[in-house]
């Protein structure tokens, strides 16, 4: 009788013990990425000086280790870019925080980004700003983008795929626009949907390497300002000049 | 037959080393393929451990060995490729992932099977043949001679990765050669039947299409919806390959204010990178009309040259999406067809849409002259042809390097483009800038270059260790001597954050123009730049007031920044484009000044100091006082600050030597003590480790030598190798017959290289400027007929002390074999290296000091 019992129960017991011991995994496995985040934001980040509040509340928030591939979890939060196929990369940590402060975004911004790629800087940008258009120019990575970010509820961010050299006229202007796709030239288009005031961010240099970010913005006259920022610590020029 | 067995295993040796680095230059970068290859080779040295180590086995079963050995090396020429392709190897994520660590080992692994093999079977005739070392060595260099030319002439007709499969069928002929050789009939036959059979069905195996890197601009172009390739062409000098698709829109080098439409474009990539347009054109009234006109008009106008070696080179083929045909040679028959622009009263018609053109940062040298005479190297798409008639320039040479570029503009997208190389007005020459330029007496009003290839590659520095004739001291001030009483240079290049470029090209014209004796440098030469380019203006008279209010004009209307010009205030730099720091305008303020500037090429982070012939890495930015801070932020920081192609050579150097050390040097010392083996001392090893060292370096430094003689690297390689290789080979073969006897005549050869080196170290220059008259057929025969002497007398130390050692048994061999193999591998690696260090000049006396060593260890007595 008891045999029989312990029998009948064998199969609901172990269901039991093994969704526990999955939950506590699951749960330590989030808690550990949890604290990689932290640390990502305290060394990567703050350590570099980036010190709004605002992006540093949204790297915080945003699990990086949901937007790279699997085989690169463990990598998620550590201080490089990684590949996410087809010849692209999501960003290093400090180069999405550093983008995403010089944009100076307000918590009512309309924000176009020209690159979705793994809609992780999307999501950032939507911890900060209403709302968050993104266009990407490849298929495959944009359906991976658009269901990823619906599946992490992420519903401020509208994923277009298309040719985001033309940006998205119907939802323009834009107080601030990102450029991460290549480009050899800064797309006419984008400047004429950028509202007066408007900042566009744009990083230079290859796939695995950011050298600088172009920080432009547009004057009252409808004329362009443009910055280079070094986002790096380099050595500065040492000489016998003025 | 043993003999032919040993010709057909060398040839396809060598072909394959030149296809490994062509296929892996196109798949990845040329850095890439240089690091793999020079350390695949490693597998020739090792192949001598393994015959040591089984010295025994070895010599009881050399048939079977080098039957069994020729057989696995066919198979692994085409199997070694297609099983790398399937790696998930990321060359360019290596820094930040430890498995690629292990996957770049199994890609060495991979490619250094074939080498192996081959070195095994040519080593084991070494022993098979002990009287005949010097007829084993020199059919093995004829052979690689012959097949370095074959596959560089293979290339012309067929694309890389099909001549591996000829390789590979070449390498059966060596297999059934052999099998000739078998004393048992019934093996013989077999052998030469079932061979054949299963090679074919191995090369069924090897993978159709060549992968190319995801990270290279052919992989994006191509992942962009509806992009797609029309159209293919193979020569050695690249691979060419157009894409057409409506997201193409490159646009370099232009001001943030233009705010129209491009117009369309496709675009053509030489080894799958650094794209480059061809402009569409467009079919309005204007245009229809130019058309109309052009049809009266052009009749012979246009006059194409082709002095170059391709002229008499065999026809490239030409892929066409699914068609395949042969293309024709540029002929002046193509000056009657009708001509793609239009041409009123003998000047050409531009049409509207590329008024974006002037919007362009180089479009600068059109504002400061008028209906100049230009001269433009490496037009590439046509871009700057056409802006040079855009501004109504009286004529236009344009000089392109590779023919397949010209005939991909102008005959294979004759629907599509305005056929630029064939614009009236127009004449094309094929030939590499240098040579053309020495040889010409001829001036010119602006003379333009542009070195915007990729800019992914060129900020990571791959170039950094390719060879810039281009952009060195002598190379300005030939170009400055070829400008018109009030001519023009412009250069442009991409703008790198830290600056290094726009910087060095300031020190190079500087240092030029003072070597020419210029008064004031300074008055000479002005930069400016845009947001991503910076561009250089050499003036051959001083700046006037009226150009540097041209220059400030056309800056202010495009958001332009002026960098320098003699005058220049602080308040005038640094306005639209802001940099942290007016880094341009400092540095020419500084280097403007003697007394502060060698100050400033000490404490600088960068290698801004210019380039020479000797020294001729421009991209070369690494200097050894960043080391330090570059280890230090290793993984994190560093990558773009550092010529990424010098860390690879560096990285290439280092891996070189510790994994040779650890897989051949190392087993070969401890086998030594263990086995006791009194008769192979230090002499021994010294002598052949010697030679292969110097040998390499000797041969490298020729190699960077010739290269401006005969115009192109590829024809130096081909030239220089293979006149090495045959001419050793004759030296090998003669060798015994001509060292007999008499001690003086045992010395010779080292005695001849010695001096003939070092005569060539100090003379070659002056002799090339000599005969810079010569056509390049007289060219390449003047380069055999120099290299003959030098490489038949270097053919000879190897078989002489081959000779001595064979008689001692197969581990005396193997021995010499892996040491010789291994220091040749590190002397090829090293060449560059050193040559960036201390010149090419220095290498080469490094190589005669070598044989002078050599000489020395000869002339001891080598038993204990």
């Amino acid at each position: 009788m008891f045999n029989s019992t312990i029998e009948r129960a064998k199969y609901p017991i172990l269901i039991f013990v093994l969704i526990l011991t999955s939950y506590q995994a699951f749960s330590a496995e989030e808690s550990n990425f949890e604290k990689a985040r932290r640390f990502m934001v305290t060394s990567q980040i703050e350590g570099r000086r980036i010190n709004d509040e605002a992006t540093l509340e949204a790297m915080l928030s945003v699990p990086r280790h949901k937007f790279v591939p699997p085989e690169y979890i463990r990598a998620a939060y550590g201080d490089h870019p990684l590949p996410i196929g087809e010849g692209q990369t999501i960003s290093q940590p400090y180069i999405v925080a550093l983008m995403t402060e010089k944009l100076k975004l307000n918590p009512s911004d309309k924000v176009l980004e020209i690159g979705t790629g793994s809609g992780y800087q999307a999501a950032v940008l939507s911890k900060i700003c209403e709302e968050v258009y993104t266009v990407e120019i490849i298929p495959s990575l944009g359906e991976k983008a658009k269901k990823r970010l619906q599946n992490l509820g992420y519903d401020n961010v509208t994923v277009k795929i298309g040719d985001g050299y033309y940006g998205w006229e119907e939802h323009s202007p834009f107080d601030a626009i990102i450029v991460t796709a290549a480009a050899t030239h800064i797309p006419p288009p984008l400047i004429e949907q950028l509202k007066v005031g408007g900042r566009m961010v744009i990083p230079i240099g290859g796939v695995f390497q950011i050298q600088r970010l172009m920080f432009i913005e547009k004057k009252a006259d409808g004329k362009l300002e443009s910055k280079n920022l070094i986002p790096v610590r380099f050595v500065p020029l040492r000489g016998g000049h003025d | 037959m043993s003999f032919l067995a040993i010709f057909f295993t060398s040839f396809s040796l060598l072909s394959y080393e030149i296809l490994l680095m062509r296929l892996l230059s196109i798949q990845e970068w040329s850095h890439y393929a240089y690091m793999v290859v020079s350390l695949a080779m490693l597998g020739v040295g090792f192949s001598g451990i393994i015959i040591f180590l089984f010295s025994e086995f070895f010599k009881n079963h050399r048939e079977t060995i080098i039957f069994i050995s020729l057989l696995l090396f066919t198979f692994s020429i085409s199997l070694s490729f297609s099983l790398n392709a399937k790696l998930p190897l990321n060359s360019l994520y290596i820094v930040w992932d430890p498995h690629q660590f292990i996957y770049l080992a199994c890609s060495y692994f991979l490619y250094a099977v074939p080498f192996f093999f081959a070195s095994i079977v040519i080593a084991t005739f070494f022993s098979k043949f002990p009287k005949r070392t010097g007829w084993v060595y020199g059919v093995n260099l004829f052979g690689s001679g012959a097949g370095v030319v074959g596959a560089i002439g293979g290339m012309y007709l067929l694309a890389p990765e099909d001549y591996l499969t000829v390789t590979a069928i070449i390498s059966t002929g060596a297999i059934i050669c052999f099998a000739f050789t078998f004393r048992d009939r019934g093996k013989k036959i077999i052998s030469s039947v079932m061979v054949p059979t299963l090679v074919f069905f191995i090369l069924q195996l090897r993978s159709p299409t060549l992968p190319i890197s995801e990270y290279k601009a052919l992989s994006y172009l191509l992942r962009l919806p509806g992009n797609k390739i029309i159209g293919k062409l193979s020569s050695p000098l690249g691979v060419i390959h157009i894409i057409e698709g409506k997201t193409i829109r490159l646009a370099t080098a232009l001001s943030m204010n233009f705010t129209g439409q491009l117009p369309p474009q496709k675009a053509i990539t030489v080894d799958g990178d650094s794209p480059v347009p061809v402009l569409g054109f467009p079919k309005d009234s204007i245009a229809i009309e130019a058309l109309e006109s052009t049809e009266k008009l052009n009749s012979g106008e246009l006059k194409v040259e082709s002095r170059g070696p391709e002229s008499t080179a065999p026809l490239s083929t030409v892929f066409h999406g699914a068609e395949s045909r042969q293309k024709r040679p540029l002929s002046p028959d193509r000056g009657r067809e009708r001509c793609g622009v239009g041409v009123k009263s003998g000047r050409c018609i531009i049409p509207s849409e590329w008024n974006y053109l002037d919007q362009k940062i180089y479009a600068v040298g059109y504002h400061l002259l008028k209906n100049p005479k230009v001269l433009i190297i490496g037009p590439g798409g046509g871009e700057e042809i056409l802006l040079a008639h855009y501004h109504g320039c009286s004529s236009v040479t344009a000089l392109e390097m590779n023919p397949d570029m010209v005939y991909a503009v102008d005959t294979l997208l004759k629907d599509f483009s305005s056929r630029p190389y064939s614009m009236p007005g127009t004449r094309v020459i094929i030939r590499e800038a240098r040579g053309y330029l020495e040889q010409t007496d001829e001036t010119f009003d602006l003379i333009q270059f542009n070195l915007l290839g990729s800019f992914i590659s060129s900020a990571s520095g791959v170039y950094a260790q390719n060879e810039d004739y281009l952009n060195t001291i002598e190379s300005y001030e030939l170009l400055y001597r070829r400008l018109s009483t009030s001519g023009i240079i412009t250069i442009t290049r991409w703008m790198k954050t830290p600056a290094r470029d726009g910087i060095k090209l300031m020190t190079t014209a500087y240092y030029a123009l003072k070597k020419l004796g210029v008064s004031s440098p300074g008055k000479h030469i002005s930069l400016i730049r845009n947001w991503d380019t910076v561009t250089l203006l050499i003036k051959r008279s001083p700046f006037t007031e009226e150009d540097i209010k041209i220059l400030k004009d056309f800056c202010q209307s495009r958001n332009f920044d002026l960098c320098y010009f003699d005058g220049i205030k602080i308040n005038e730099v640094n306005r639209f484009n802001v940099l942290p720091e007016p880094i341009y305008y400092k540095a020419a303020s500084v280097l403007l000044n003697p007394q502060i500037s060698k100050h400033f090429f000490e404490t600088y982070p960068f290698n801004v100091e210019p380039a020479t012939d000797d020294k001729p890495y421009f991209s070369n930015f690494f200097r050894w006082r960043a080391f330090p801070y570059l280890v230090k932020t290793y993984g994190k920081e560093w990558l773009p600050f550092v010529g990424y192609g010098y860390l690879v050579l560096l990285a290439t150097f280092t891996q070189a030597i510790l994994i040779g050390g650890l897989f051949i040097l190392f087993p070969t010392i401890v086998l030594l003590r263990v086995s006791r083996r009194r008769n192979f001392n230090s002499s021994v090893w010294c002598y052949f480790m010697t030679l292969g060292f110097s040998f390499m370096i000797l041969e490298m430094a020729l190699i960077q030598k010739f290269i401006l003689f005969l115009s192109h690297p590829v024809y130096s390689v081909v030239v220089v190798i293979s006149s090495f290789l045959l001419f050793s080979g004759c030296g090998s073969l003669l060798s015994k017959r001509l060292t007999q006897h008499n001690k003086l005549k045992r010395v010779a050869p080292f005695v001849v290289v010695i001096l003939l080196g070092v005569f060539y170290t100090f003379t070659l220059n002056i002799l090339f400027s000599y005969l810079a008259w010569m056509g390049t057929a007289m060219r390449v025969i003047t380069s055999f007929l120099l290299i003959a002497p030098l490489s038949f007398f270097m053919g000879m130390p190897f078989p002489l002390g081959m000779g001595r050692i064979v008689t001692r048994g197969e581990k005396s061999v193997g021995i010499a074999w892996g040491f010789n193999g291994y220091t040749s591998v590190i002397g090829a690696v090293s060449a560059p290296l050193l040559g960036s260090i201390i010149g090419f000049k220095m290498v080469g006396l490094l190589g005669c000091g070598g044989y002078l060593f050599a000489m020395w260890i000869w002339s001891q007595k080598w038993e204990t």
